[in-house]
């Protein structure tokens, strides 16, 4: 690969100084302090010892040899972070937690209701040990709610909010969410919810100085801001969503995915101006006057297919980066459907320096998403590899706890560290 | 009633259509005072649409528009005229943040992207969240909530496994997922102002918001080459995982989720099934033996959870400790009492449409609450009392300003 990932200098950002706790499986909890470490929080991670963030055993791994510290998702979602290993579930755990988030400001955890109380995460037991603290719960369905005895994954939160329905060809079942989709968004209103806490806590607000508690369920986060306003639509109209598939009926023609010389393009065109200038784009074919293909609602119903194969030479004549192109500068909102590679070497998200370079000791070096923030005043921090499990218990434990040497032997024997 | 946690902000909003909206509404669901900036010569798309009633088209019955601007207060205001960009600077010499996702020349041409509007508030914090960003060769590119999908990958991996089928993904995550960033994002730079003074402008795309989740698949082809593959309901962890075919209601198909980790619920499941002979396979011994042999895993669940009804079905799982979750329609959900006391939507009274729900606020707080949800506003609905109350602008000046056009 060529061109230059961004350099990103020390500690900044501007919620440099802010001291995130996260006790952390897989993606919600990590995602939402991952989006407050790329703003310039400090995060400190606990895991399990021993088994540590589930993540860890996702992958994908290089050649596909699965190893807890080889993992992309674990990686991507743990970088910049300090690494602990506690156990929570014992006393000694406990007490040593408590010396940990006594002087943070965030704590993110996503654990499930019926653990919370015996790792010590309950609320009632965190605001005892800090009544300062922001304490973030994310769940599927809630610590408190109608479904909060509920068992879920992130398929579970996307069926709730009925999103799969929208997913899928119309003739088979729906489809899940790609590669934990859901539980990302949920992470980014994790991330919100501590930003709005901390607004609370800080302004001059009511309340002004106190903690809070966030409960924070994936199903409502889904249920509001990505499904909640298509209730309307029944309520007025009966309509329910449906799966499309590749070729959306009921609307406008072009609403489809169709061949190019090197892969798919995606064609979607809200308002008739955008058909008529890719009409154009064409050279404006003959056909393109029948009195046939007028009226777009029904170009789509009747004569989608005949549409289809008219288009299909001039597409499968062009490659992805040339049909991109003139979309572009024709000002039709057609895309090429892109693939990874096509992502990574994407101009611009080159030219904006969105990837960054991942160092992680003992792996080739990765280019990662970077944050999606470009801030005017400064460049957000450098990227850090992510913990090996454990890897900061000297610092943290003996550094900043100053517990000392026999007795982090002795910890390390009883599985507490 | 306490002081909600953004009361004192004030917003300048001059974000449209999907993305645009959320990003005030959030901080109007909070107390925060946003001012949407709107023009009857330039509608929001999120006005326009199929009426509700009638066939008329009509800016006040949107339901998209009405959801992600609840709370606010309409300005209408011509941007493109010099009275109208130095109306909208005055308001943002007094404002703390500005929201806008126009393509970048948009601003530019009207004086008021964020260096003019630094020059008359150095506080301001300014979010521009468009699809592309202001930076790069692709800059102005318009497009829908659904072409981002395709931008990132994630129409290249959505699709049916068995037959190779592409179905596109067609759900528009892109824009409420901008949206939460930019707030996010805004919220983070009001913490370092309260204690340093100093403003911030944040240029984020709703395409690199997206593909900031794409962390797996875009390690996956740099680690091992593999550049993306149809996903299916295949999942790394679980297995069973996947979607099956309930009992029809009234001739329509309804589906239950279903999503296996441990043994544990595996054992669950196999409980919860009556144990039929199948479940004993070598080919479903372990979670790895499962994934491998899914094709087969789901059609002997396919064949079970068909004669359920789905609730019945998701009650009968879920009290074994087995993840079964029925697939919710919006009619499912709004029929759902228990969601309405959860607070998943509220019904609000507009003055167009008599009584509508819009979803409600889904960060919970235990000591303290968003405001109580109100309405959106219809266009124009608080122009004079807007420019009255903030700007001081007496009722001839008004009057001048309407009569010149600019407050339209």
């Amino acid at each position: 690969m060529t061109g230059e990932p961004r350099e990103l200098p020390a500690e900044a950002g501007p919620l440099a100084g802010l001291r995130v706790v996260e006790y952390g499986d897989l993606v919600t909890a990590p995602y939402a302090s991952k989006v407050l470490a790329d703003l310039g929080a400090t995060v400190l991670k606990i895991e399990a010892p021993r088994s540590g963030d589930r993540s860890r055993v996702v992958g994908p791994f290089p050649g596909d040899l699965p190893d807890p510290e080889r993992s992309g998702l674990f990686i991507y979602l743990n970088a910049k972070k300090r690494g602990v290993t506690l156990d929570l579930g014992c006393s000694t755990g406990r007490a040593i937690f408590a010396r940990l988030i006594a002087d943070a400001d965030v704590l993110i955890e996503n654990v499930a209701p019926p653990d919370a109380a015996r790792l010590g995460l309950a609320h009632e037991q965190v605001r005892r040990l800090n009544d300062h603290l922001i304490h973030l719960s994310i769940t599927p369905f809630g610590h408190t709610g109608p479904y909060s005895a509920h068992k879920g994954y992130g398929l579970n939160v996307a069926a709730m909010s009925g999103v799969v329905l929208a997913n899928g060809a119309p003739e088979r079942a729906p489809l899940p969410l790609p590669d934990f989709l859901e539980d990302f968004f949920t992470g980014v209103v994790g991330a919100l919810s501590c930003m709005l806490a901390l607004a609370g806590t800080e302004g001059d607000a009511d309340g002004a100085g106190t903690g809070e508690w966030i409960d924070l369920s994936g199903a409502n986060a889904w249920m509001t801001f990505q499904t909640g306003m298509n209730v309307v639509s029944w309520v007025f109209n009966g309509r329910r969503t449906r799966r499309q598939g590749r070729h959306s009926r009921g609307g406008g023609y072009p609403y489809a995915i169709l061949p190019c010389k090197d892969g798919y393009v995606r064609l979607i065109a809200m308002q008739r101006i955008e058909w008529t200038r890719f009409v154009q784009l064409m050279g404006t074919p003959e056909w393109s006057s029948d009195e046939r293909f007028q009226d777009r609602l029904k170009m789509n119903e009747l004569y989608a297919d005949e549409l289809n194969a008219l288009i299909d030479p001039w597409l499968t004549a062009r490659t992805k980066a040339e049909l991109q192109q003139l979309f572009y500068t024709g000002r039709v909102p057609f895309t090429a459907v892109k693939d990874f590679r096509d992502v990574l070497e994407d101009p611009q998200l080159r030219a904006r320096n969105f990837f960054v370079d991942a160092r992680q000791p003992g792996m080739a070096p990765m280019w990662m998403p970077g944050p999606p923030y470009h801030l005017a005043t400064e460049v957000l921090g450098p990227w850090r590899p992510a913990p090996t499990l454990g890897e900061h218990n000297d610092e943290v434990f003996g550094g900043q706890l100053t517990i000392n040497r026999d007795d982090m032997v002795a910890l390390e024997q009883a599985g507490v560290i | 009633m306490p002081r909600p946690l953004l009361s004192g902000l004030r917003v300048v909003d001059m974000g449209w259509v999907w993305a645009g909206g959320v990003t005030g509404h959030i901080l109007s669901d909070w107390g925060a005072d946003v001012i949407k900036i709107e023009s009857s010569k330039r509608i929001d798309p999120a006005r326009q649409g199929r009426p509700i009633i009638g066939d008329t088209p009509d800016p006040e019955q949107n339901p998209m528009f009405h959801n992600v601007n609840r709370g606010k207060r309409s300005v209408t205001i011509d941007i493109t005229t010099p009275q109208g960009g130095a109306l909208v600077k005055r308001l943002v010499a007094v404002s703390d943040v500005v929201i806008e996702n126009m393509t970048p020349h948009a601003l530019a041409a009207a004086g008021l992207n964020y260096p003019a509007l630094r020059e008359v508030n150095e506080r301001l914090i300014m979010v521009s969240q468009p699809l592309a960003g202001q930076t790069g060769p692709f800059r102005e590119l318009r497009g829908y909530g659904g072409t981002v999908n395709s931008l990132v990958g994630l129409e290249f991996i959505t699709g049916y496994e068995d037959s190779g089928e592409m179905t596109g993904f067609t759900h528009t995550v892109g824009d409420p997922n901008v949206a939460v960033f930019a707030a996010t994002a805004v919220l983070a730079a009001l913490h370092r102002r309260r204690r340093t003074g100093r403003g911030e402008y944040i240029d984020l795309s709703m395409w690199e918001a997206l593909a900031a989740h794409q962390g797996f698949g875009l390690l996956d082809v740099q680690m091992n080459g593999r550049n993306g593959y149809l996903r299916g309901s295949d999942h790394p962890l679980y297995a069973p995982h996947g979607i099956y075919r309930c009992a029809d209601v009234d001739g329509v198909e309804q589906w239950i989720a279903i999503v296996v980790e441990t043994e544990q619920e595996w054992d669950a499941l196999c409980e919860a099934m009556g144990r039929p002979p199948w479940c004993a396979a070598p080919e479903f011994s372990d979670r790895y033996q499962r994934r491998q042999h899914r094709a087969a895993l789901d059609e002997h669940l396919n064949a079970w959870t068909r004669p359920w009804e789905k609730l019945a079905l998701e009650q009968h799982l879920q009290q074994r400790g087995v993840a079964g979750t029925a697939c919710r329609d919006q009619g499912d959900r709004y029929l759902d009492a228990s969601l309405r006391e959860w607070g998943t939507h509220v019904d609000v009274a507009h003055p167009v449409l008599g009584v509508e729900p819009l979803y409600g606020v889904p960060v919970r707080m235990e000591r303290r609450q968003p405001v109580p949800m109100k309405r959106a506003p219809t266009l124009g609905e608080h122009t004079r009392e807007v420019l009255t109350e903030v700007l001081g602008l007496t009722a001839a000046e008004l009057d001048q300003l309407d009569a010149d056009g600019v407050l339209s």
